[in-house]
């Protein structure tokens, strides 16, 4: 190019470059605004988004970035909104820039390589501040996707109130449900009792016990009586499923487990049951006012106790909690999610954040300078119970983790519609034969086992 | 000073006297007309509002999207309403069919009753909402099931359905909860219980909840009203209900039903729009003294701007667009009343808000590239004007050097008639008075070295030639395509025959002819006697 055409060319970049910048020039100063969906709280008024609203007023307001929360679901839902989104159905929400997820919703997505890999964002020395165990969960493909911000385990729930009342009656203790067999034997015992109450009805009885996750109890059920309940992708089903089957199954066909769906919360809200083993999660979503079908309210006392393993078995349970994970975008938001995300895990908000929710952290320095601390400054009795049974399930109970498996969310979706299923199948067969027969209801437990390991089988 | 002054305009005026080069004047004159020219460009375009553009282009955005979104709110909130009056009026159908629920006191303390309208309506309402643009849908019948219970005062018995996992798109399998009514209902419908769920309502936290049920209604549609933001009960969510009576026979009122519109599913279903000036934000509250009271209303998606949603904006009035001012910033926007009835009365109103700081950003960089803009062309202006006037001078100024150094033959054409017509007057001059004044015995040299100079050959002269035009020994032997020993040839031949002994006197004898305007006579063919 001659020295003659370069000026104008340069005038006419300039000028070009000006028009360009004109686009952007008002969104200069706007925040860089990010959605999140997340599962703390639900429909509760969630601990999270306090603290996000704290995170837009300071550091957000700061550094330029603003969390939007535009979805609060349950870990029983969630995962069919990120799936719907990642697999672009018709009518799905697109993705969030971040969602709570477990690594077999990320392992159900069609193309994990959406999601940011944290490492090329956080430095070694930032990541060593995490306990290594959860970092480990929450890598997929080698790639760590998953952030963990909080980990959970399962805890049994009682309704102490309406307990004392059923031991009074009965002579039942406490002590009976830190095994397996002492809560399903229980459950019997109680489904009884409540069927006595008005013996012109027959099978009225009144469930005694609700489990979140069926499928949980035999997975960690079997793994601490020393069998493994995979065999690859598929179920094992070797002679401790079995075991683990029978106490249970008889407790269902007595009408001592709930099973119908829902979270272990609705049973103990309404009265219709009285022990749970849940999420310690669940806590947010627990109430100490049940509300009975003639609309009285009874306020209760509800106690937490560490979940209860086999009489013969290891001191297990299974160990909970999602992750974060950010979806790949423009540098600006992958920036600024990792901004929020990074803050999250700083130890004073982890353990604010874990401590309102029922959670535990994940970064070593919030478990031994801030947690005790925060624990001694709870004023909530069931908070207070919550950590009391969190800190007795760390310092004597093994936690389980699920494998990464890719069918694991499918597995564990059919188990839990297949085993309520066949369960009230016995339940009305059981009702139908007359119940109260110990030997018929052994062998139903017996004939419910084959067919539901045949079912799963298929 | 003034001495200072008085001598600077002295100076002034001798430099006048001085005289101005005819280029200075010319650009001058360029630059002068440029520079109307510029002043008239600014004048039109200024006279065409291109310089208050951001304001005008800022109102036609805001009036663009204001028009798009009051057109699908009024729309949204008549249809829901048509919905609310659909449930009102199948509810009193199912009642009516109830022969023991008049009055619906009648139903207190029947909860087989009460369940078995519910159940009746559960279809109703899950059609209302998965088909329509809300979130949750509800009835109160003005019952209770217990009226025993601690707090039954305010105790109502009824339905209420929402979405669990808000989605603007409203698909058809999305998850409903069930937030108040009897569990039954949910279990037979395979639904979760709300994480907050309670078996009956609590009157005393619906707005207006007793004068609505209490006053005769004649005709539904004028009955209906909109609440202002109230508070989910112990969950984070906003929300606006449509109340809707339940009639009774003789205009009496059973309860209420309606829709409810929450403050998340209004985001996601009026998120924030792009704009150049930043992202334009919807806003639905009711308006007191020239205020937006925000936390009595509902907002849009807020992304990409700090505006809390429960701020009090204060109105200022503009000609194209309003000024809303609160403790979150100040926003630039308008505002339309809504079709849409408040409880008492009040009235509800729509707005699209705008952060007046992406505005302003706009605003300066617009003035900044004019200002750079103009600059620009005003340097380019200035460029051509130099560009220009040398062009056109600079023929002359050769020609006038010319004539100074008596060099007319070289004089350029200037392309300017008068100016060529003037060199070739004075060239003429020049050469007729050149042969007046020579002294004779010049004359004959001349003559003579001309004479001798028809003797020489073509290539010779080709080669004097050469000299003429300044070259040097060896360079006009390659201009030549000869070597330096044929050159030195011809060379000695030419100082033979023009009868001279070196090249500086061959030199000076070029540059005399050259000076008396008679190098071609020496340098051209000479004619031929044959041709001539």
């Amino acid at each position: 190019m001659g020295k003659k055409n370069k000026l104008p060319a340069l005038l006419l970049i300039l000028l070009l470059l000006c028009t360009g910048c004109r686009e952007t020039e008002g969104k200069e100063n706007q925040p860089v605004t990010i959605s999140i969906w997340h599962v703390y709280g639900a429909q509760t008024d969630s601990p999270l988004n306090d603290l996000i609203e704290e995170f837009n007023n300071t550091v957000g307001k700061e550094q330029g970035v603003r969390v939007e929360v535009t979805m609060v679901s349950n870990n029983n839902n969630i995962h069919k909104d990120i799936l719907a989104g990642a697999n672009k159905e018709p009518g799905a929400q697109q993705l969030p820039d971040i969602f709570v997820a477990y690594p077999k919703t990320v392992l159900a997505m069609p193309d994990e390589s959406v999601l940011v890999d944290y490492r090329d964002f956080f430095t070694e020395e930032e990541l060593a501040a995490f306990v290594p165990a959860f970092l480990d969960d929450g890598t997929v493909n080698g790639r760590l996707v998953s952030l963990p911000v909080a980990k959970s385990t399962e805890l049994m729930f009682v309704n102490k109130t309406a307990f004392d009342r059923f031991a009074a009656a009965t002579g039942a203790s406490l002590d009976d449900l830190r095994t397996w067999e002492g809560l399903f034997a229980t459950a019997c015992e109680y489904a009884a009792w409540t069927d006595a109450k008005t013996p012109d009805i027959e099978g009225d009885s009144t469930p005694f016990f609700v489990h979140d996750f069926h499928f949980n109890y035999f997975q960690v059920g079997v793994e601490s009586l020393g069998e493994a309940f995979f065999d690859g992708e598929e179920l094992a089903f070797g002679p401790v499923f079995e075991q683990v089957f029978e106490p249970y199954a008889k407790a269902c066909l007595s009408g001592g487990v709930w099973l119908s769906g829902g979270y272990a919360t609705e049973p103990l809200r309404t009265g219709e049951s009285i022990v749970s083993v849940a999420s310690s999660a669940s806590v947010l979503y627990f109430s100490n006012e049940v509300i009975y079908a003639d609309n009285t309210t009874e306020t209760v006392e509800l106690i937490v106790l560490p979940c209860p393993v086999f009489e013969n078995g290891a001191q297990m349970v299974m160990q909970r909690g999602a992750g974060m994970c950010t979806v790949k975008s423009t540098p600006e938001r992958e920036q600024a999610a990792i901004t929020f995300l990074k803050w999250l895990t700083e130890p004073r908000c982890n353990t604010e954040f874990v401590t309102g929710t029922g959670y535990m952290p994940v970064l070593q320095e919030a478990f031994e300078g801030h947690l005790p601390t925060k624990i001694r400054e709870l004023t909530d009795p069931t908070y207070v119970e919550l950590y009391k049974a969190y800190l007795e399930t760390q310092d004597s109970y093994e936690f389980y983790t699920a494998p990464q498996l890719a069918t694991y969310l499918d597995t564990e979706m059919e188990f839990e519609e297949m085993i309520r299923l066949q369960m009230l199948s016995g339940r009305k067969e059981y009702l139908e034969a007359g119940g109260n027969d110990p030997e018929l209801l052994a062998q139903l437990a017996a004939e419910c086992c084959a067919q539901f390991q045949a079912v799963m089988g298929q | 000073m003034h001495n200072k002054i008085l001598e600077l305009f002295r100076l002034t005026r001798e430099a006048r006297k001085q005289g101005v080069a005819m280029q200075q004047k010319l650009l001058l004159y360029w630059i002068s007309m440029l520079l109307a020219i510029f002043g008239v460009l600014l004048v039109i375009l200024s006279v065409a509002g291109v310089f208050s553009g951001s304001g005008e282009k800022l109102a036609q955005a805001l009036s663009a999207q204001q028009t798009y979104m009051v057109d699908t709110l009024n729309e949204q909130i008549t249809t829901l309403t048509a919905q609310g009056i659909v449930i009102s009026k199948e509810a009193s159908d199912t009642l009516s069919g109830l022969i023991y629920a008049e009055p619906t006191s009648a139903l207190n303390d029947n909860r087989t009753a009460l369940e078995q309208v519910e159940r009746e309506l559960y279809d109703t309402l899950n059609t209302v909402l998965r088909s329509s643009a809300c979130n949750g849908v509800y009835l109160v019948l003005d019952a209770t099931t217990n009226t025993a219970a601690e707090g039954a005062d305010s105790s109502r018995a009824g339905l209420y359905l929402r979405f669990a996992n808000l989605n603007s798109k409203n698909a058809v399998d999305q998850d409903v909860v069930l937030y108040r009514g009897i569990p039954g209902v949910a279990r037979e419908n395979h639904l979760e219980l709300h994480n907050r769920w309670k078996m009956e309502f609590d009157i005393s936290l619906i707005p207006e909840y007793r004068n609505l049920v209490t006053l005769p209604v004649d005709r539904l549609a004028d009955a209906c009203v909109w609440t202002q933001r109230v508070r989910l009960t112990e969950t984070w969510e906003n929300m606006i209900l449509l109340m809707v009576p339940i009639r009774g026979s003789g205009g009496t009122v059973r309860g209420i039903c309606g829709v409810e519109l929450g403050d998340l599913y209004l985001r996601l279903s009026y998120p924030a729009q792009e704009s150049e000036f930043g992202n334009m934000v919807t806003i639905l509250a009711p308006m007191e003294d020239q205020t937006l009271l925000l936390s009595e209303g509902m907002t849009g998606g807020l992304e990409g701007t700090y505006l809390d949603d429960a701020d009090t904006l204060h109105i200022e009035q503009g000609r194209l667009f309003h000024t809303y001012t609160g403790e979150s910033g100040t926003y630039l926007g308008v505002h339309t009343k809504l079709d849409m009835k408040g409880v008492g009365g009040a009235s509800m109103y729509a707005a699209t808000l705008i952060p007046e700081e992406g505005y302003q950003t706009v605003a300066a960089a617009e003035r900044r590239s004019w200002f750079l803009g103009s600059l620009l062309f005003l340097a380019a202006m200035l460029a051509v004007s130099v560009l220009l006037s040398r062009w056109f001078v600079q023929p002359i100024t050769r020609s006038l050097a010319a004539i100074q150094t008596d060099r007319f033959g070289e004089a350029d054409l200037t392309g300017i008639a008068e100016i060529d017509a003037l060199v070739a007057q004075l060239r003429s001059k020049a050469q007729s008075s050149q042969g007046q004044t020579l002294p004779t015995d010049i004359a004959d040299l001349f003559d003579g070295f001309a004479g001798r100079a028809t003797g020489l050959t073509t290539a010779e002269r080709s080669i004097l030639r050469h000299y003429a035009d300044g070259l040097e020994v060896a360079e006009v032997a390659e201009a030549a395509f000869i070597s330096i020993n044929t050159l030195r040839k011809h060379n000695a031949n030419i100082y033979r025959k023009l009868e001279i002994g070196s090249r500086d006197e061959l030199m000076l004898y070029i540059e005399l002819f050259r000076r008396a305007g008679r190098l071609e006579e020496i340098l051209l063919e000479p004619v031929k006697a044959e041709e001539a």
